[in-house]
């Protein structure tokens, strides 16, 4: 069937009842998952494709790192096992961190689709894993080599039997098979309920393939995205941004180019790759390129390989964004999520309102490894947010991810699955980039490991050195620190042990401002002061808005003095 | 009970519903008014007292009451519940707005995070802590809790919130503040989370117990209220209130536990559905309520609607999962989406039909009521394909203007999609169609069902519209339409049994539990839960107990609900335990989990009464003859034929017991119609059930 046989009524329902498939795909793995990272973080994606592997849709729940990776790497496995090769009951898996989704943590898992016999598309999806073995999840390997199990692609699942001499070597690599394995098995066991929902959808619909339905979805989906780039204005916007780097800072160059329906977004010029595991696969630069222009462009269109298509992501071999093998690229998270800002700060030129300021960024990734109070190995890792930056209308969000989309994890779940001990996590006052919009607040948490024991802390923590940057006259975000309770600091990027006895403290990020702060409406620098979200200090030197220290009463004349004073000295 | 009237009151955001049965009888009498804001008790008791007066009924015949409310709900969602001040470990005082750090929507950059009910300024911190296993690691001393409660309470809050670490596991710390609030403030409203719901997760945890203690002051105020007012109606017998869950509980207890109320009205209406799939000797039955602005779903399985531990209320975007409050009560599990009779259809962004969530409600409504509703909405679509009549909306109350529904039709969908008037309104009618059946979908499939062993039941204004097509797309046989669609919520509430819901958080490895401590702890349950149906008024030997846990393989975190035996539990019964797990395991994901051990999160007990014996209800007289119920012919389009036949109608209220209609067909009633738009045959049961059988 050609795309045109498909009529506006018909491809709206086939295409919500594909959505709904993958989001059955995502709630059966979330739900039989064995890791916290997973099913309380949602560190995953799940998604169909059609047999030349084109992304047709994805789960609405999961990271923009995943789902667009994932959307690349199946065309890699088509290309070592074409699709005619494959038989019913057969499950492909890799986690070559070049073909799918940037490190060895993540495994993806692909399973061919049999309807009448014949193969006529396949489910995917992406998740960490809790170990990969290797020197743990990190930033400061030297090499990919030691980062762990490297799994080429190949067959999980043979005709129904699951590859058991795979499965020894996996139990043998990592230091908690359990939940390792119980992650494959659900990550198999999803990509066969989407299987049979799809089944039942062709039958339905009497579809005897899924080529006709494929060419209309993304045939639509890129003329909309075209329509979407063609409306801003033709140009070249260019920015830079700053990130800490391992020990030398990074700088990325971003050169996006409007013309007519298509943008190059084009990296030449950043930073060369480095000996240290922040290196970033040309997947992943361009999953996180992708992922903030079709926030800004076109945010309510469905996701599918139409909305890749028109934009075209340059990034020169062996730059720190297209690193060359054998780079360690452990934590390749940490830049990755730095290139919305790279992106926003580039269309801020053309599209202002439809930007957001820059946030916390990376994600901080905290692992810990070590000797749990029973005596037995342990491996945990959890994810955690800083301030988001404000928006042209509004508020940034205090402790919430972008552009990740993950979860938080509960301190009592934390503490349940792992000797780790929280002593609070809290927003951090005057954390958030002042602005007539204030950046979202980041949050501090103090850790410790139970059960007597030093453990290893494996920190993957940046904007130490470069704050969140606000626009149009916001103020930056606070930076982000980590110290122990003896005044150490550790090295952010680098694995230390943690002595039973000491505590880490973390203080994550905040977002930047948006727009000058003397114009925030006092009434809502009132209301932060009394939620101690800002100080009086801060409310007076950089809102210039003036409060009586003890009932905290908004001065209205004192504040307008202290404002046009402001304006006035510029 | 013969003799014994039996009164169902609902009260919903636009009508408060009474429905009174004589079970003896059988006969049913309706009343409905306006819901009161200010004054939603008076507002019953008025509507009570009239329709006593006007069916001659005596006050002290009446053996119970029951009622359920969207008033708590709605307090969430409008934000105008009690100042509320928190309690929280130190250093936590945040867990309520840091929440789960993320972002319902992925895509949207510019989306709001709902706002806690309880600000910054008003949440204290306690020293006191407690480890994973509820040992005190800090203890909370006196004088620390004398300075927190006296900050609490100098704060000027009218309603108090405790929520500390881990106190699911030893709630000592709590109670010792909600001691010393009640000790300073004799009758405060104090929530503490362990009481309120014990379970894991901080955030989840704090959010519902803040929502139980915003809402208490409101709560306790207008159950008080009703009560004393039926008190002095001259009721014979008790008020008693519906929780979430389709059970009903004592006024006193409700208003300690207001958030147990939040969806009572539509746990009732699954009630209903439930009742009626009991009368067609349909134990598994989907409910399709679909009214104006939204279609609600609910599975019942074996007589009993499915129930869930979570519930999202006052969501940013009504029908955006993530976006709300989250809150861990005990609720019949109901699917809601932004399809009914009043959504709008719109071209989205891709060029493609959408319909809804956006809807033009009842005022103005759909674009032919002729309000100046400029539509398109399903109605309009529904009435150009022929299957409403456009001189018999809501028997006649509303004339329907074909003409404004075919010009809106033509000029905002047909022409730029380049489609007949015809083509476009089925599409309205199929898009929304399919958009219920798959939220219907995947609402099975969370729970590993398959749809084909159900029927469905519906009712709501549109249910019945569209309940032949929805149930084509989830390849069901069977749609029961029961009779008196209108008021089926409040009928519901008659239905209910007297129940109560108890869990407590015990993880341990099925092979490592500790007999003794599983038996005291369900000894402990039922003591409670006896002890309360038994001051409900039901008698020793009616006492019910049901056991079930949440289990799951060891490092899992989403639990799947296993039934467990009743009696002392024992080395043998693991082998049960493990046998069950494992059943209803495969039955969702299809696979085990080789090697790895199981494990148990919560133990759950549900203490009931008997059901409640209500006779039959007859809501009709039955007519005589299937042609004189024939009322005429219409032309209505019929998608398998992809045109417009001649289609009879029928006058529902004149139909026999037994009379035999073949699709394609149409039967007109006062508040709905059904529409079978294809083969199928119908025929009306005793209870005045039209049950259509498709081909």
């Amino acid at each position: 069937m050609s795309p045109n046989s498909f009529d506006p009524i018909t491809l709206e329902v086939l295409w919500n009842r594909l959505i709904s498939t993958v989001n059955e795909q995502a709630a059966a793995l979330m739900h039989a998952s064995f890791t916290t990272v997973v099913r309380e973080a949602g560190d995953l994606s799940a998604g169909v494709f059609d047999k030349q592997g084109n992304m047709l849709a994805q789960a609405v729940t999961g990271t923009p790192g995943h789902i667009n990776t994932m959307a690349t790497c199946v065309r890699h496995f088509l290309r070592e096992y074409p699709m005619d090769t494959m038989q019913e009951g057969d499950a492909l898996i890799t986690n070559d961190p070049w073909l799918a989704s940037g490190h060895y943590h993540d495994l993806t898992v692909v399973t061919p689709v049999f309807h009448q016999g014949r193969a006529v598309g396949l489910f995917a999806n992406t998740c960490h894993m809790m170990d990969i073995g290797g020197c743990i999840f990190g930033a400061d390997a030297s090499s990919v080599f030691e980062e762990g199990l490297a799994i080429p692609i190949m067959k999980l699942v043979d005709r129904g039997r699951v590859n058991e001499d795979l499965i020894k070597i996996i139990r043998a690599n990592v230091r908690v098979p359990q939940p390792v394995l119980g992650d494959i098995y659900a990550m198999i066991a999803a990509n066969e309920v989407g299987g049979k929902k799809l089944i039942e959808m062709m039958e339905d619909y009497d579809l005897s393939d899924l080529n006709g339905l494929s060419a209309a979805i993304i045939e639509r989906t890129e003329r909309s995205m075209r329509e979407a780039i063609r409306a801003i204005s033709d140009g070249t916007y260019r920015h830079q941004i700053e990130v800490d780097g391992f020990d030398e800072p990074i700088v990325v160059k971003l050169t996006i180019t409007v013309a007519g329906d298509c943008m190059v977004a084009d990296y030449s010029g950043t930073s060369p790759q480095t000996t240290r595991g922040i290196n970033v696969v040309y997947n992943y630069c361009h999953a996180y390129t992708t992922y903030p222009i079709k926030c800004s462009v076109s945010p309510e269109v469905p996701n599918n390989e139409g909305s890749f298509r028109p934009i075209t992501v340059i990034a020169p071999e062996g730059c720190i964004l297209n690193c060359k093998r054998p780079a360690p690229v452990g934590a390749r998270h940490i830049l990755g999520h730095f290139l919305s800002a790279a992106v926003f700060g580039a269309l801020s030129h053309v599209v202002p309102d439809r930007v957001i300021a820059e946030g916390s960024q990376g994600l901080w990734n905290t692992q810990f490894d070590g000797i749990d109070e029973r005596g037995e190995h342990f491996c945990y890792v959890f994810f955690s947010a800083g301030g988001t930056g404000a928006r042209p209308n509004k508020d940034g969000l205090s402790a919430t991810a972008f552009p990740s989309g993950i979860h938080g994890v509960p301190a009592e779940i934390v503490e349940n699955v792992s000797p780790i001990f929280m002593e609070c996590r809290e927003l951090i006052k005057d954390g958030g980039g002042p602005g007539r919009f204030r950046g979202g607040l980041g949050q501090r948490m103090v850790l410790r490991v139970r059960g007597g024991h030093p453990a290893q802390h494996s920190p993957m923590y940046d904007r130490i050195h470069f704050p969140a940057k606000g626009f149009a006259g916001g103020l930056p975000g606070a930076k982000g620190r980590i110290y122990l309770d003896d005044g150490t600091v550790p090295h952010a990027k680098t694995k230390y042990v943690l002595r039973p006895d000491q505590k880490v403290t973390l203080e994550l990020p905040g977002g930047g401002g948006f727009y000058l702060p003397e114009d925030r409406d006092p009434q809502m620098v009132r209301e932060d002061v009394v939620d101690g979200l800002v100080s009086l200090i801060q409310a007076r030197e950089l809102y210039r808005v003036a409060l009586d220290p003890e009932t905290l009463e908004l001065n209205l004349q004192e504040t307008e003095k202290l404002r046009s004073a402001a304006r006035g000295g510029q | 009970m013969s003799g014994t009237y039996q009164v169902g009151i609902d009260i919903g955001g636009t009508f408060t519903d009474v429905v009174i049965l004589d079970p003896g009888s059988g006969r049913v009498v309706v009343g409905k008014r306006l819901t009161s804001s200010d004054s939603p008790a008076q507002a019953v008791i008025e509507v009570m007292r009239e329709m006593l007066e006007r069916d001659d009924i005596a006050a002290r015949e009446v053996g119970k009451a029951i009622h359920g409310t969207t008033l708590v709900t709605n307090l969430i969602i409008e934000r105008k519940g009690a100042t509320t001040g928190l309690l929280t470990t130190r250093g936590f005082r945040d867990a309520l707005e840091i929440g789960r750090e993320m972002r319902y929507d992925i895509y949207d950059i510019f989306l709001e995070l709902p706002k806690p009910m309880v600000r910054r300024s008003r949440r204290l911190e306690v020293t006191e802590r407690l480890d994973n296993h509820g040992r005190v690691l800090i203890p909370l001393t006196h004088e620390e809790a004398e300075r927190a409660v006296d900050q609490l309470l100098a704060l000027g809050v009218e309603s108090a919130a405790v929520c500390l670490l881990h106190s699911f596991r030893n709630p000592t710390h709590e109670r010792m503040l909600r001691d010393l609030i009640l000790a300073k403030r004799p009758g405060f409203p104090v929530s503490i989370s362990s009481e309120v719901v014990g379970e894991v997760r901080e955030y989840e945890r704090t959010s519902t117990t803040v929502a139980n203690a915003y809402t208490m002051p409101v709560g306790r105020r207008y159950l008080g209220e009703l009560d004393r007012g039926m008190a002095e109606l001259g009721l014979g017998g008790r008020l008693y209130i519906m929780l979430s869950t389709g059970g009903i509980t004592a006024p006193q207890t409700a208003a300690e536990h207001p958030i147990r109320l939040l969806e009572s009205g539509p746990a009732a209406g699954a009630l209903a559905a439930a009742w009626t799939g009991k009368q067609t000797q349909q134990p598994n039955v989907i409910s399709f309520d679909m009214g104006g602005t939204t279609a609600k779903t609910c599975i019942i399985e074996n007589g009993n609607p499915i129930r869930v531990n979570e519930f999202e209320a006052g969501r940013v975007y009504r029908f955006k999962k993530g976006s709300g409050l989250p809150i861990k009560i005990p609720v019949i599990e109901m699917i809601e989406i932004g399809a009914g009779g009043g959504s709008i259809a719109t071209i989205g962004p891709l060029g493609l039909l959408k319909v809804g969530p956006e809807s033009a409600g009842a005022d103005p409504g759909p674009a032919c009521y002729g309000r100046g509703g400029k539509g398109p909405t399903v109605t309009d679509a529904d009435l150009i394909l022929g299957y409403l009549n456009a001189n018999f909306f809501l028997g006649g109350e509303i004339k329907l203007d074909p003409e404004l529904a075919r010009a809106t039709l033509a000029n905002k969908l047909a022409r730029p999609l380049n489609l007949t008037v015809d083509r476009a309104a089925w599409g309205v009618h199929e898009v929304v169609n399919e958009n219920m059946a798959n939220a219907a979908r995947i609402h099975l499939v969370e729970k590993g069902l398959d749809p084909r062993r159900f029927s469905l039941v519906a009712f709501g204004g549109a249910g019945p519209v569209h309940a032949y097509q929805v149930a084509q797309k989830l390849r069901l046989e069977t749609v029961i339409v029961p009779p008196g669609a209108g008021v089926c919520s409040a009928f519901g509430f008659l239905l209910a049994p007297m129940a109560f819901d108890f869990s407590r958080s015990y993880i341990v490895r099925l092979e490592e539990v500790l007999w003794e401590r599983l038996n005291s702890i369900y000894t402990e349950m039922e003591a409670r839960g006896r002890q309360l149906l038994l001051d409900a008024g039901v008698a020793p030997e009616d006492v019910q107990f049901m056991r079930s846990a949440d289990m799951r393989y060891v490092g899992q975190g989403f639990e799947i609900g296993v039934s467990l035996p009743r009696g002392e539990f024992n080395r043998e019964s693991l082998e049960d335990f493990r046998c069950a797990f494992e059943k209803q395991y495969q039955s969702i994901y299809q696979r085990l989990c080789p090697e790895i051990p199981m494990e148990s999160v919560n133990w759950r007990l549900t203490a009931t009464g008997p059901r409640p014996e209500i006779g039959e209800a007859k809501w009709w007289s039955p007519g005589v003859s299937l042609a004189l119920a024939l009322k005429g012919e219409r032309r209505a389009y019929l998608p398998a034929e992809g045109t417009y036949a001649e289609v009879p109608v029928y006058d529902r209220y004149l139909l026999p017991v037994g009379a035999e209609i073949e699709g394609p067909a149409i039967v007109e009633e006062r508040e709905s119609t059904l529409v079978i738009n294809g083969p199928g045959q119908a025929q009306v049961d005793e209870f005045g059930n039209v049950v259509v059988r498709l081909e």
